[in-house]
C-alpha cells in the first residue's frame, strides 16, 4: 500500500528540467533507495517531496492526501521527515538540546513563553528515549559542533526521527563518513525500517545493494529503472549510465 | 479641487503648469543621475565585498570637502579630478587597515566597523572644517540659467546631469569593456565564484573599495554646489543609496541607474504634488517595487541571502 | 527541600546581586562625574538593548531600524499625555502598544526576507518612521518635537500617589521596571519559545524541517522586541520630558547595535546591560572633556569591534578559557 506517491512530478529551472515527469509510489515499511549520477535530480526530488521547492507540474500525495503546495513545516507535521547531505544540526546546542527542540516541535510546545525548558517532563522523557535509540545518550551534554563527524551524521538522522515521522527521507547519510563508521550507520539505517518507511539517496553501492528492498534509478530528472537490487544489478541501461560507485564530496 | 482634512499631507495641492512640470521633470532626471552616481560605488562594494558600507556617505562628504579646499587654490576641474583620487586613496587605506581584518567574520561586524568609521569621520570633518555648512557656488562658466526658449533652467544642473551621465558611462565602459571590469562585474553578482576561478580576491576587494570610494567622492564634488557642503551631508547620500540598491538589485549597474532615475523622478514629482511626502516617497516606492520584484528590478539571487 | 533548592538556584543567578548593585549605583555616580538621572538613563538604555538583543543574538536578525520603535514609544507616551490623560500607566501602555503595533506590521512584511535584504529593509523602514515624525507636524510637533512634558505620579492600588519628579524617586521606579523587564526576557529566552528562536538562528532550514513555522516565530520575536523598545522609549520620555524626531534616526539605531555588541550581547545575556552602562557613562565623561566626543566614541567602537568583536564580556570569556 503506497504511502507516498507522485504524479508526473516536474520542476523546471529556466529551461532545465531538474525533475521530469516522475511517477513514484513508495511502499510503506520498505527501504527504497534512489540512486543516479550527480545531477540526476535526487536531492531536487527530496526538496519537492518535502515542500522546499514547488513543482512546475504534477502532484504529490501522502497517505492519500494531496500535499503538493504545502509549506515545509506543515508537511513535516503530517509525517514526512528528512536528513540532509550537508549537515544541518544546531552546532551551539548540546546533543540533548538538539533532540529536545525537535521533540518540542512534535509535541507542540513551541509557543510556550514562560515555562522553563527543563520543566517539560514529557519532552525530556521522549528526548531521552530518542537519544537511546540513536545510541548517543553517553554524549548528551556535548555540544554538537564538538562531536565526531560520524556522530554528527547520526545526530542529523536523529533530528529527523524525533518528529515521529512516518516517512524518512535520508539524503546521503554516509556522505564523508570514513569506512570504519560506514558500516555502523548502514546497520542503523537498516534497523530504521522496522518502524519507519525510508527513502534513501546514497552513492555507496555496497550499502545500497546490501540494505535496500527496492532501488529506483534516476538520470537527468527521470526514472530510468525501478526494481529489486538483483534486477538493478543486472540492468543494462543502468550499467551503461551509472558506472560503478561514486564517492560524494563531504 | 477637493478638500482634504487638515492632517492630510496632500492638503496644499495645486495643479502645476506645463513649464513647471517640465522643469521639475528635468530636475528629477538630474537628481536621478546624481543618485545613480552616488549609489553605483555602493552597490559594487555590496556585491563584490558583501558589506553594507555605512561610511559611503562620509566618503561622499569628504569628496565635497576636499573639492571645497582644492577649488580655492586650483579651480573646479582640478577639484573634480584630484578630490576623488584622494577619497579613493582614503578608501584603500580604510580597507587595508580595518575592513580587511573582518572578512572571515560575521558580516555584521564589518558593517558595524563602517558605522564606527562613519561616526568618527563625521566628527573629524567637524573638527577640521568646522560644524557650519559652506555654500559653494557653481563654477563661473556655468553660473546662472540658460534660456531654453520656453523656459529658463539652471546651467549648473545641466552640467551636473552631464557629468553624472559621463561618470556612469565611464563606469559602464569599465565594467563591460575591460577584462578587470568584467571580473568586478562578475564579482558583484557572485564573489565566491570569482575567487574559485583563480582571481586574487584580496586585491579585487581592495580595488573595489577604493574604486567605490572614489565614485562616492566624485559624486560629492559635483553635488556640492547643488546641496551645499555640511558635515551631515553624508546622510543625504547614504539613505538614497540604500534605497536604490534595494530597488535596483544588488550589484547591478542598470538596476542602479534605473533605480536612481526612479527615485529622482518620484522625489521631484512629490515636490510638485505632495511636498510633505517628498522624503518618504522613495521608501514607499522601494516597498512597492519589492512587492513584485523581491530582489529588486534587476537583482539576482546571491549568497548574501544566507 | 525543593524550596531550599530553588532559593539556592535563584541566588546563583545574578539578579539579586544586580539589584543590590543598582540600588547603590546612584551613590556611585558622582565618583565618575555622573548623577542620578544618568543612572536612570543607563537602565533605560539597557532595557532598549535587552529588547533589541532578543532579536539580534537570540533570533539572529540584525535590525538597523529599531530606534524607530524606541521613538514611537516615546511619542506614544507624549501624545497620550498631551491629548488624552496625564496618567503614567496609560502612557506607558500606549507607548508599548503603539510600538508593538508598528513592529507587528513591519515584522509581517520583513520576516519573510532573508539575510541582507532584511537588514536593508529595517533601515528603510526606520528612516520612513523618522521622516513621518519629522514631517507630520500636527501630531508629532515636527522638527521641534514635543517638549515640556512632566512626569505623572505613580499610582499603585491601595497606596497614595507617589511623586516621581525627583531624580531618586524616578530612578527607583525605573529600576523596578527594568528588573521586571530583565527577568521576563530571561524567562523568555529560557522557555521553549526561546529555544525555538535559537534553533532558527543556528539553522533556520532545519528548524523548518522540525515542523516550526519559522516566519511566524521570527515575527513574534520582532514584535516583542518592538514592544520592549517602545517601553524603553516611553520611559526615556518620562526621563527627559521631550521627544524629537532624532530619536528615530538610523544613527540611533546603529548606536544600539554597537552598544549591544560592545558589551558582549552576542555571547551573554547581560552583555547589552554592560554595553549600555559603558556607553552612557563614556558619552557623559568624554562629552565633559571635549565637544568632539563622537570622534573618540567612534574610535572606541572601532577598536572594540576589531580587537574583541565578542564584546567586553567576550574578553572575560577569553581569559577564562585561556586559564
Amino acid at each position: 500500500m503506497p504511502i507516498l506517491t507522485t504524479q508526473d512530478l516536474t520542476i523546471a529551472f529556466g529551461g532545465l528540467r531538474a525533475v521530469d515527469q516522475v511517477n513514484l509510489e513508495i511502499e510503506k515499511g520498505r527501504l527504497t533507495s534512489v540512486i543516479g549520477p550527480n545531477g540526476a535530480g535526487k536531492t531536487t526530488l527530496f526538496n519537492l517531496l518535502t515542500g522546499f521547492y514547488r513543482p512546475t507540474h504534477g502532484k504529490i500525495f501522502f497517505d492519500n492526501k494531496e500535499i503538493t503546495f504545502l509549506p515545509v513545516h506543515k508537511i513535516v507535521k503530517l509525517g514526512i521527515s528528512r536528513s540532509f547531505q550537508i549537515l544541518k544540526i544546531f552546532n551551539e546546542m548540546t546533543v540533548f538540546e538538539n533532540i529536545r527542540v525537535a521533540v518540542q516541535a512534535q509535541m507542540n510546545h513551541g509557543m510556550e513563553f514562560f515555562a522553563s525548558c527543563d520543566r517539560l517532563i514529557d519532552v525530556r522523557k521522549r528526548a531521552e528515549e530518542i537519544l537511546e535509540e540513536i545510541h548517543l545518550t553517553v554524549k548528551a551534554s556535548i555540544k554538537a559542533k564538538n562531536l565526531s563527524y560520524g556522530d554528527k551524521r547520526i545526530l542529523e538522522i536523529g533530528l529527523s526521527l524525533a518528529g515521529n515521522p512516518q516517512v524518512l527521507l535520508l539524503d546521503e547519510p554516509t556522505c564523508g563518513v570514513g569506512a570504519h563508521e560506514r558500516g555502523r550507520i548502514a546497520r542503523f539505517i537498516h534497523d530504521l525500517t522496522k518502524k519507519w518507511t525510508v527513502l534513501l539517496v546514497e552513492h555507496d553501492m555496497d550499502i545500497v545493494m546490501g540494505i535496500s528492498d527496492r532501488i529506483v534509478v534516476m538520470q537527468q530528472g527521470r526514472i530510468i529503472a525501478d526494481g529489486t537490487p538483483e534486477e538493478i544489478k543486472n540492468n543494462e541501461t543502468v550499467k551503461e549510465v551509472y558506472l560503478g560507485g561514486k564517492y560524494c564530496l563531504a | 479641487m477637493r478638500v482634504f482634512p487638515a492632517c492630510c499631507p496632500c492638503r496644499r495641492f495645486e495643479m502645476p503648469d506645463a513649464v513647471e512640470f517640465l522643469s521639475q521633470g528635468i530636475n528629477g532626471v538630474v537628481l536621478g543621475l546624481l543618485f545613480s552616481t552616488i549609489a553605483i560605488g555602493f552597490t559594487l562594494m555590496l556585491g563584490v565585498i558583501g558589506i553594507i558600507n555605512f561610511a559611503h556617505g562620509i566618503l561622499f562628504a569628504l569628496g565635497a570637502y576636499f573639492a571645497l579646499t582644492i577649488r580655492n587654490t586650483l579651480g573646479f576641474w582640478a577639484a573634480l579630478i584630484v578630490s576623488p583620487l584622494i577619497v579613493g586613496l582614503i578608501g584603500i587605506i580604510i580597507e587595508r587597515l580595518a575592513i580587511r581584518r573582518m572578512y572571515g567574520k560575521d558580516a555584521l561586524f564589518c558593517l558595524l566597523l563602517t558605522f564606527g568609521i562613519a561616526m568618527s569621520m563625521e566628527e573629524l570633518i567637524r573638527m577640521i572644517w568646522g560644524k557650519l555648512g559652506h555654500s559653494i557656488s557653481a563654477p563661473a562658466f556655468v553660473s546662472g540659467s540658460i534660456d531654453l526658449g520656453f523656459m529658463l533652467y539652471s546651467k549648473y544642473r545641466l552640467l551636473l546631469a552631464g557629468l553624472s551621465a559621463l561618470i556612469l558611462f565611464l563606469v559602464w565602459l569599465f565594467l563591460e569593456k575591460t577584462t578587470y571590469g568584467a571580473i568586478v562585474k562578475a564579482g558583484a553578482q557572485d564573489a565566491e565564484m570569482v575567487g574559485v576561478l583563480g582571481n586574487n580576491i584580496s586585491r579585487l576587494r581592495t580595488f573595489v573599495f577604493g574604486f567605490g570610494s572614489a565614485l562616492a567622492g566624485i559624486a560629492g564634488v559635483i553635488a556640492a554646489p547643488l546641496w551645499s557642503v555640511r558635515p551631515g551631508m553624508g546622510n543625504d547620500a547614504i539613505m538614497p543609496a540604500f534605497v536604490i540598491v534595494v530597488l535596483g538589485g544588488i550589484g547591478s549597474f542598470w538596476g542602479t541607474v534605473i533605480g536612481g532615475l526612479a527615485v529622482g523622478l518620484s522625489i521631484s514629482l512629490a515636490v510638485m504634488f505632495l511636498p510633505r511626502m517628498s522624503d518618504l516617497v522613495m521608501y514607499i516606492l522601494a516597498a512597492l517595487v519589492l512587492l513584485f520584484w523581491p530582489r529588486g528590478i534587476m537583482g539576482e539571487k546571491s549568497i548574501l541571502e544566507e | 527541600m525543593g524550596g531550599k533548592n530553588s532559593i539556592q538556584q535563584f541566588l546563583r543567578l545574578p539578579f539579586i546581586w544586580m539589584f543590590l548593585f543598582f540600588l547603590i549605583l546612584p551613590y556611585l555616580m558622582p565618583l565618575i562625574k555622573g548623577y542620578t538621572a544618568l543612572a536612570s538613563e543607563i537602565l533605560i538604555y539597557a532595557m532598549f538593548a535587552l529588547g533589541f538583543n532578543l532579536l539580534l543574538s537570540y533570533t539572529g536578525l540584525p535590525s538597523f531600524g529599531h530606534a524607530a520603535f524606541f521613538g514611537i514609544g516615546a511619542y506614544g507616551m507624549a501624545i497620550t499625555q498631551l491629548k488624552w490623560a496625564k496618567d503614567l500607566w496609560l502612557g506607558l501602555f500606549m507607548g508599548m502598544i503603539a510600538a508593538g503595533l508598528f513592529a507587528a506590521i513591519v515584522g509581517a512584511i520583513l520576516c519573510r526576507k532573508r539575510g541582507i535584504y532584511f537588514s536593508l529593509l529595517t533601515l528603510a523602514f526606520g528612516q520612513m518612521f523618522f521622516f513621518i515624525a519629522f514631517r507630520w507636524d500636527e501630531v508629532t510637533g515636527g522638527e521641534t518635537g514635543l517638549t515640556g512634558l512632566g512626569r505623572p505620579p505613580l499610582k499603585l492600588p491601595g497606596l497614595p500617589a507617589i511623586d516621581l519628579t525627583g531624580p531618586m524617586a524616578f530612578y527607583l521606579f525605573t529600576l523596578a521596571v527594568f528588573m521586571v523587564v530583565m527577568v521576563l526576557v530571561w524567562r523568555l529566552v529560557r522557555s521553549p519559545f526561546g529555544s525555538v528562536l535559537q534553533s532558527i538562528k543556528q539553522n533556520e532550514i532545519r528548524a523548518k524541517y522540525l515542523g516550526y513555522n519559522t516566519v511566524f516565530y521570527k515575527w513574534i520575536s520582532f514584535t516583542i522586541s518592538g514592544i520592549i523598545s517602545g517601553l524603553a522609549g516611553a520611559m526615556f520620555l518620562l526621563q527627559h520630558g521631550a521627544v524629537f524626531p532624532t530619536y528615530l534616526h538610523w544613527t540611533e539605531s546603529g548606536n544600539v547595535v554597537m552598544v549591544t555588541i560592545m558589551g558582549g550581547g552576542v555571547i551573554n545575556f547581560f552583555g547589552p546591560i554592560l554595553g549600555a552602562g559603558i556607553f552612557v557613562i563614556l558619552q557623559n565623561a568624554i562629552g565633559a572633556l571635549t565637544e568632539h566626543w563622537l570622534f573618540i566614541l567612534g574610535l572606541i567602537f572601532i577598536s572594540i569591534i576589531m580587537i574583541i568583536p565578542e564584546g567586553i564580556l567576550g574578553l572575560f570569556k577569553r581569559a577564562k578559557t585561556a586559564q
